[in-house]
This record gives structure tokens, C-alpha cells and sequence, in this order.
């Protein structure tokens, strides 16, 4: 069963993010509590007419509550509101509440009361439906423990006579050490990364920062192959400018699909199949499968793989390809696979199958460096990539650009599923000695593309574009 | 323009690399996706940016009770299943579960704003950033509403040192109660929170009669609002009243959380507001005598497109007041627009206007196709009325009255002289963001200078 969230999510349910779930708009609150010492944890109100009480004639409220295994009630009296009140109320806006102080001998006072509201309109009204506003509980539990005002070796405020605040504690002139001190950095609080330029006068930089996209020259502009040229060439650049150093301190390599790169392609396949297998709405979790078929990995690897390499593929194609429905939180939106396989293809469309995006394009310029060097070829054993890559392929312009001889991209598609009989792929012109590497596996064909709509009506039947445009879940 | 201000900005990587479980809506990574955006934009040139430290325990257990914390640290997700009471007792499993990781993450995003409170309070910057903090649901001894440790109440214990009064504001969708449970007692510290409220929405409280008790009586404020608030309305109100609080009360420093899920088109969230102004069909049907071309015209009705301000014009104008500025995240469920708007507004607090356009990033496919900072519209029914919200106003701006007048209420702290932007709301011109006036107000109290620290009438309880 998918958790479920309670308070904050059952209470605030306003755009599901998952149509299937159900979510409780309960109107009691649950909070099974169980102190060894407090009370309380399950408050629920009756209305009076569940008293088998005829209504209007008493505004009876019980609360009832369970301490331990003992089920308490308290029965109020609430006072009628009168027409009168109850326009004053709406003329102000809010309601005039009734405060129920739960009695203190069931607690121990000093360290637990809670307060409870009952606004009187709601005695005759659905208590079900409107369940009392929270108050705010006070006690030692509850707030906070205010420090002194005046720091030693500030200034105070009644010694001043100017009324300036105490805010200096180090003598003037020890800033500027500060800026490239790092250590003494960390004694105020944090490492220095980025330090502000020296010049005391700089410049109005407006022309040094806050600049926006500009329009590329491509002819293939916004085609996958020119994003990823584009994202590429904006690593390098924030990479020269920043130095080796801090663009690791920023954790730029940790961003982006050169994540990818710490993986091999094995265990991107593996990933993917893990994940698409074990889809949440049916009740899995993959993430406890991920930990599992990848013990060498920590946690952390392994998110940020899925949401550096994964998600962000998924969202290259949902977001060209289903504008209109764009949900990055969709865990389990599956691209659409498009397919000429040689072999015969696979005849089951599982919704695992997915879209499988190639980050092998660009990476740390300063990872590659090895690698350019290394003239006769661009890709590199060293490489964990293993020298194949795979791009998008459902983007017609794809196949129609000619390889920039400069590029690192091969242009080649794949989907993922392990094991190599049930690959499906599509491969384009390449340079073919970009292949040798590993790749003699893979035949080098060409494959006519269909367009996208027409590949969806045919895999799916007719009819379906729409139903997946509208719907916007993908396969499901 | 340049920025005059320094500011400070925080990010660790880690933050970003936690997962709290499937399709749970918060998702850490919406951190890396917002930093990503803001160095692409090269935001980094105009500001200093800082790893935080990772908060100690004992620096938790200054609002946290120690047994939680401790637990916090110790449980696991493999672990867990040995502890129900615990997990019962804390309120950790549903909403806040236990992920790897998770004291991590606690500690590198309440480090952050108590790092950025330790150099708010040394000078060393005039704003700090932390977008990973904001957690304003945490309470002393449990988690709630997908918060562990209150990283706000933590980074405002730390501002308390050095100031006596601290402003807190918060525009999440959800009430800020984490904040104001904790400073429910104190007038040492003002807790303003402008949500949703009603409807089951979490988390429960937030009415306007919620107003503090003790000698924190009237140093809460709450702004309940329904679903579907619009830009216009929300930041008339935003300025109407936030003006009035720092008219009265002076704080030393702001800490603002800009929680985005007030945002249109939130995963969780039930509002209209866009990033930075849209511009909305607006019928006048006012009679208006214009002067047009040298005749008097009188316009009846008209539509005009005007500039709405928004989620970032809250910012814009906090930023004006010249105060110390603590500025976090919060909620914000859908992830790239929580990326968009804490961009534009760390752009907003460098004075840096961002053109609409992204660059090129690792995460840009997240923003196509339009690759635009701007997010469409909300369709949410707008349910706040005119004379609801008016309501609502009239209720906090009296609330506030009760401090003007109260003399038992000294102000220890002089602030030093800063700008009060002038705002009337019955003058004001929603063509316009809110002007800088030419001449600079400054407001004393005669009761400014009183000496020592007895400044009520009775004794102050710290409790």
C-alpha cells in the first residue's frame, strides 16, 4: 500500500498528485500519541444529534478521547448562537469560538494542554464536517527558550547614545582577510566558496551577470542534439570561469546527466528495469529494490542518479512531447517507445519500457580533457560510459542532421531493457569508428522514423493519442 | 543597478540528494534545481557563497528537546520498526518519514540559517540566503508537515542575541505555527503569517484571533485567507500590513520565509500568485475623470492590463525596509517552479532584474519548452472578497493598534534610521511597483531611549 500521508496531505488534497489514491478528508485528527505520560491522541467530536437528542434545543458537545486504552468523555453545554449572532459573525468574517479547556486533572497541567475550539455555529452545523480550529498549545514543551538580549562583547543598546545596534565584533579591516581567509570563514559560520570580488569599486556589472538564453544559430534548434550541445557548451563556460575547484564546491559534478557518467551502462540498464518494474501505483517501491541490486551504492548515488539522469530524460520527452500535461512529479510517466527492431522487436509494449535518453553527449570538460587529448579517438575505454551512447530518438530531426564531426554525441537510440534480445533500437549515420568502441554488438543500420503520432496509434491502437494526450499519465 | 547590500548565500549539495519516498510531494532536489538556475544566471558574481556548517546536536537542542534530537539522529529506515512508540511520540513516519540521510539533511538546512544569523549578526552581511531552510511546521518535540527541526526559530534564537526585537514573516501557503508556537509567550519576537486557512487545510491554525498570549499578546499575527487569492490582493494586503508592523514595532532584523507554495499551479497549494507579476485583465468601474488630451474624459468602465505584483513584490518591498534580512525557502511542491521563483527573488534581493528567457543548464529540460522564468496563470476561484479581506485587515491593523498604545511595550533596541516605504493603499497605483519616495522617513518613539532592560511593566517571562 502507498503511505498514506496524513494532516498535512490529507488535509491540503487540492491537486492530487495521484488520481488513483484516495486520501481521507477526515474530519477527525489523527494523532495516535502515546506518552507514558500525556494524554490525549484521538479526539473526535459527536454531534449532539448522535445522542439521539432532538437538535436545536441543546448545543451538547462531547469530546471524547482515548488515554491509553481508556476511552474519556466530557459533555459541554455550548451556548445557542441566536440569528443575530450568527450575522454578526458572517458581518466579521470569522466565527466566535468556543473554547473547550479540556479538564486540567486529566492531564498533568504543567506540561500538556491542549486547546480546542468549537465554533458554536458548528453545534447545530456538522461537527463531522467542520471539526474544531486548532489552538495554539503553550508549555514548557512548546516555546521556545528566549536568550538574553546582548552578546558578550556587544554593545548595548542603552550604553549608545547614537542608538546604533551592536553588530561589530571584529575590529574593522579584518574583513577583507576574512574574504580569503577561509578558515576564520568557518569560525563565523560556513566555508567561503565564493568569495565577492576584491575591488572594493566594482563595477556596475550589470553586464556580468543575470543574462538570459540567447538564440542559438542552430538549424536544428531545440532538437535534442542542440540542447545538449548548448548545455554542454554552458558547463564549460561556467567551468573556465569558475576553476576546477569551485565548480566541484558548487557541486556542478554533481549535476546534470554527467552523473551518469559514475555508472556504467550496465547498471543504467539495471536501474531503469528495477524501476520500471516495480511502478508505485501498484504498490512497490522501487527505491527499496534500488538499495538492494546496488549494495555498492549509497543512497545518495542512487537519488541522485534518478533525478539527475532519469527523471531528467523523462522530462526531456514529456515536456516536447506532452507540453500540456507536464508533471516532473509523475514517477512513473513513460515515454513513448518508438521501434524498428531489426530482430523482430518485442511484441509485449510493457509500460517499463521507457525512453532512454543519453547523457554520454558531454560531461566535465575537465574529465574529458584525457579524452580529447587522445586524438584518435573520442571516446575512451576509461570512460565508464564505454564508449556508447544513446540519444533520444523519437525527434525527427535527429536522423537528418549529419554528425558534426567535432560533436561526442553518437547519434544512436536505445531502449532499455537488459539483455540484448529484446533490445530495441534505432541507429543512425555515425562516424563508424566511433562504433569500434565496444559497440560491434550493436549492427549499424539505418532506420527510417516514423513520426511520433503515427507510432502511438499504431503500438496502441487507435484512438489512443488522445487518450494519452488528455489523460497525460502515459501508459498505464 | 548594483546592489548596495552584501549578501550571503548558502548551499551544500548534499541537501539535494535525499529522497523522502515515493511520491511524496517534497523533494530535496528542487534545491539543486533552484542553485543551478542561479549560478546560470551568474548570480554568483554579485554574492558570496558559503557552505554551511552542519548544525551540532547541541545546537538543535536549543529549541529542540534533547530526546528528540537524539532520536533523530540515532533512527533509521532500517531501524524503524523497532521503535513505534517513538516514532508515534515524535510524529515521525507518514508525513515526515525516516530516510536515509535525514539527520543530515536536518543538520546541513539548519546550519545554513544559523550560519546565515551568525554573519547577519556580526555585520558581515547585510541579507543571507538559505533556500534549504524555511521548515516553519517542526515543533520542540515532534516533526510536522514534512519538517524535522525548525531551522527559523534556531536562526531567530541566534538574531535574539544580538537584537532585541526580530520581525518574522511568512508567505508559504501554510501557517507558519512552527514559528509562532515557539514565540507565542515573547514580544521579542513578531511572528506575521499570511495562509490558507479553513477547509481541513493544514495545519490547523492561523485564525486572526490567534494573536499571542502573555506578554506575547498582540506579537502574533495571522492572516487567513481562502482559496484562490489573487497577486493584487494579496500584496495590497502584504504591504498595508507589513508597513504597519515595522512602523510599530521597530524590529532589528527580518527573517522572511518564502515558502512557494502560495504559488499558482502548486502541487499542494490553493493560490493564484504568480512570480513576478502577470499581467491581468483588470476592469475599472469606477468613474474616473481623466484628463486626456486636454479634455476631460470620463472613462466608464475600462479594462486595463496592469502589472500585478506577486510572490517576488513581497520580497522586493521587505528588502526595502534596510533591515538585516534572513531570507529561507519553504513548501513549494512543484519543483521547477519553486526553482523559478527563488531565482528570480534571490535576483530581486541582488537588485538584479533576470530576463525571462533561461539559460542553458543541466536542468533545463526540466523548464522546457517554454524555458521562461514565468509560470502561467492560476485558475483557482479566487474566494477572498473584497470585504473579507477588508475584514481580515481591519482585525490585524486594530490587533496592532493595542501595541502603538500599549506603554508597557519600551523598545529596547534602537534601530538604526531606514526607510519605511510609503504606502496608502487607497493611493496607490497598482500600474506601479512601490516607489521609492525622495524623502526618507524615520521613526522614533519617545520612549526610545529608555535605559536597562526592565521595558515592560512587569517582569518579562523567558520563558
Amino acid at each position: 500500500m502507498p503511505p498514506n500521508f496524513f494532516l498535512k496531505l490529507n488535509m491540503v488534497q487540492k491537486r492530487p498528485f495521484n488520481d488513483e489514491e484516495s486520501y481521507e478528508g477526515s474530519s477527525k485528527h489523527h494523532r495516535q500519541l502515546d506518552y507514558t505520560n500525556q494524554l490525549v491522541s484521538f479526539l473526535q467530536f459527536v454531534h449532539a444529534e448522535d445522542k439521539a437528542q432532538p437538535p436545536n434545543t441543546s448545543g451538547e458537545v462531547v469530546v471524547s478521547f482515548k488515554e491509553g486504552d481508556e476511552k474519556h468523555e466530557i459533555t459541554s453545554e455550548l451556548p445557542l448562537p441566536t440569528e443575530k449572532d450568527r450575522a454578526n459573525e458572517e458581518e466579521k468574517g470569522a466565527e466566535a469560538p468556543f473554547y473547550l479547556l479540556l479538564s486540567p486533572e486529566r492531564y498533568n497541567a504543567d506540561r500538556h494542554i491542549r486547546r480546542i475550539v468549537v465554533h458554536s455555529e458548528e453545534t447545530h452545523g456538522s461537527l463531522l464536517e467542520s471539526p474544531p480550529h486548532k489552538l495554539v498549545p503553550i508549555g514548557p514543551d512548546y516555546q521556545a527558550d528566549i536568550p538574553e538580549w546582548g552578546a558578550p562583547g556587544a554593545k548595548n543598546a542603552s550604553e549608545s547614545s547614537d542608538g546604533f545596534e551592536p553588530v561589530t565584533l571584529f575590529p574593522l579591516g579584518l574583513e577583507s582577510h576574512l574574504s580569503e581567509n577561509c578558515d576564520v570563514q568557518n569560525k563565523l559560520g560556513g566555508i567561503c566558496v565564493i568569495a565577492m570580488p576584491e575591488s572594493p569599486l566594482f563595477a556596475n556589472n550589470d553586464d556580468e551577470a543575470g543574462h538570459g538564453r540567447t538564440d542559438c544559430n542552430c538549424e536544428d534548434s531545440d532538437s535534442v542534439r542542440c540542447v545538449r550541445k548548448h548545455i554542454k557548451e554552458a558547463r564549460e563556460n561556467l567551468w573556465t570561469a569558475l576553476g576546477q575547484e569551485r565548480f566541484s564546491e558548487l557541486g556542478f559534478s554533481d549535476m546534470g546527466e554527467v552523473v551518469a557518467e559514475k555508472w556504467s551502462q550496465e547498471e543504467e540498464l539495471l536501474f531503469r528495469e528495477v524501476v520500471f518494474s516495480n511502478p508505485v501505483s501498484s504498490g512497490n517501491n522501487f527505491w527499496d529494490h534500488l538499495s538492494t541490486v546496488f549494495p555498492s551504492r549509497t543512497k545518495r548515488d542512487i537519488v541522485s542518479y534518478y533525478f539527475n539522469v532519469l527523471v531528467l530524460q523523462t522530462r526531456s520527452v514529456q515536456n516536447r512531447y506532452d507540453p500540456m500535461n507536464i508533471d516532473s512529479d509523475d514517477e512513473e510517466w513513460r515515454g513513448i517507445v518508438e521501434s524498428e527492431d531489426d530482430e523482430g522487436g518485442s511484441d509485449d509494449e510493457e509500460e517499463g519500457d521507457s525512453v532512454v535518453e543519453s547523457p554520454g553527449c558531454y560531461g566535465d570538460p575537465y574529465a574529458r580533457n584525457e579524452i580529447l587529448d587522445n586524438g584518435s579517438r573520442e571516446y575512451d575505454g576509461s570512460v565508464p560510459f564505454e564508449g556508447f551512447s544513446d540519444c533520444e530518438h523519437v525527434k525527427l530531426s535527429c536522423d537528418e542532421d549529419p554528425i558534426d564531426s567535432s560533436s561526442r554525441c553518437h547519434l544512436g537510440s536505445f531502449v532499455g531493457r537488459s539483455g540484448g534480445d529484446s533490445h530495441e533500437y534505432v541507429l543512425e549515420h555515425c562516424e563508424t569508428k566511433l562504433w569500434d568502441v565496444g559497440c560491434s554488438t550493436w549492427p549499424k543500420t539505418e532506420v527510417e522514423f516514423l513520426p511520433t503520432c503515427s507510432m502511438i496509434e499504431e503500438v496502441f491502437g487507435l484512438g489512443s493519442l488522445e487518450y494519452m494526450a488528455g489523460d497525460g499519465k502515459g501508459l498505464s | 543597478m548594483r546592489s548596495k547590500e552584501k549578501i550571503s548565500y548558502f548551499y551544500d549539495g548534499d541537501v539535494g540528494s535525499v529522497y523522502f519516498g515515493p511520491n511524496h510531494p517534497m523533494k530535496p532536489h528542487r534545491l539543486c534545481m533552484t542553485h543551478h538556475l542561479v549560478l546560470s544566471y551568474e548570480l554568483h558574481k554579485k554574492m558570496e557563497i558559503y557552505r554551511p556548517h552542519k548544525a551540532y546536536p547541541a545546537e538543535l537542542a536549543q529549541f529542540h528537546s534533547a530526546d528528540y534530537v537524539e532520536f533523530l539522529h540515532r533512527i533509521t529506515p532500517d531501524t524503524q520498526h523497532l521503535f513505534p512508540n517513538e516514532l508515534a511520540k515524535y510524529n515521525l513516519g507518514e508525513d515526515c518519514p525516516v530516510f536515509e540521510n535525514l539527520f543530515e539533511f536536518c543538520q546541513i538546512y539548519a546550519g545554513g540559517t544559523i550560519d546565515a544569523a551568525r554573519r547577519l549578526n556580526n555585520g558581515i552581511c547585510d541579507i543571507a540566503i538559505n533556500w534549504a531552510g524555511g521548515l516553519h511546521h517542526a515543533k520542540k518535540c515532534e516533526a510536522s508537515g514534512f519538517c524535522y527541526i525548525n531551522d527559523l526559530v534556531l536562526g531567530i534564537l541566534e538574531l535574539l542575541k544580538y537584537h532585541a526585537r526580530v520581525l518574522y514573516i511568512d508567505i508559504d501557503v501554510h501557517h507558519g505555527d512552527g514559528v509562532e508556537e515557539a514565540f507565542y509567550f515573547t514580544d521579542r519576537v513578531m511572528t506575521v503569517s499570511f495562509h490558507k486557512y479553513g477547509d481541513l487545510f493544514f495545519p490547523g491554525t492561523g485564525d486572526v484571533k490567534e494573536i499571542g498570549e502573555k506578554e506575547g499578546k498582540f506579537y502574533a499575527i495571522n492572516v487567513p485567507l481562502k482559496d484562490g487569492i489573487d497577486d493584487a490582493s494579496f500584496n495590497r494586503l502584504f504591504k498595508t500590513i507589513i508597513a504597519k508592523v515595522v512602523e510599530t514595532y521597530l524590529p532589528g532584523v527580518i527573517v522572511l520565509q518564502c515558502g512557494a507554495d502560495s504559488l499558482a499551479g502548486d502541487r499542494l497549494g490553493c493560490f493564484n500568485l504568480s512570480i513576478d507579476g502577470a499581467y491581468l485583465p483588470v476592469i475599472e468601474e469606477l468613474l474616473c475623470v481623466c484628463v486626456l488630451f486636454g479634455k476631460i474624459v470620463t472613462l466608464l468602465p475600462f479594462i486595463l492590463f496592469i502589472l500585478c505584483a506577486s510572490h517576488a513584490e513581497c520580497v522586493r518591498f521587505v528588502k526595502k525596509f534596510n533591515l538585516p534580512l534572513l531570507v529561507t525557502g519553504g513548501g513549494g511542491y512543484t519543483k521547477e517552479n519553486v526553482a523559478r521563483c527563488w531565482t528570480v527573488e534571490t535576483g530581486v534581493l541582488l537588485d538584479t532584474d533576470l530576463p525571462n528567457e533561461i539559460p542553458e543548464n543541466d536542468y533545463s529540460k526540466y523548464f522546457a519548452p517554454e524555458n521562461t522564468l514565468k509560470i502561467p496563470s492560476g485558475y483557482i476561484e479566487n474566494l477572498n472578497t473584497k470585504s473579507y479581506i477588508s475584514t481580515i485587515k481591519m482585525q490585524v491593523l486594530e490587533n496592532l493598534r493595542c501595541i502603538q498604545h500599549a506603554p508597557s511595550v519600551q523598545m529596547q533596541e534602537v534601530p538604526p534610521d531606514f526607510y519605511i516605504p510609503d504606502f496608502d493603499e487607497d493611493e496607490q497605483n497598482p500600474d506601479e511597483r512601490v516607489d521609492q519616495h525622495t524623502q526618507d522617513k524615520q521613526i522614533q518613539r519617545d520612549d526610545e531611549y529608555y535605559e536597562g532592560d526592565n521595558d515592560n511593566d512587569h517582569t518579562m517571562d523567558d520563558v
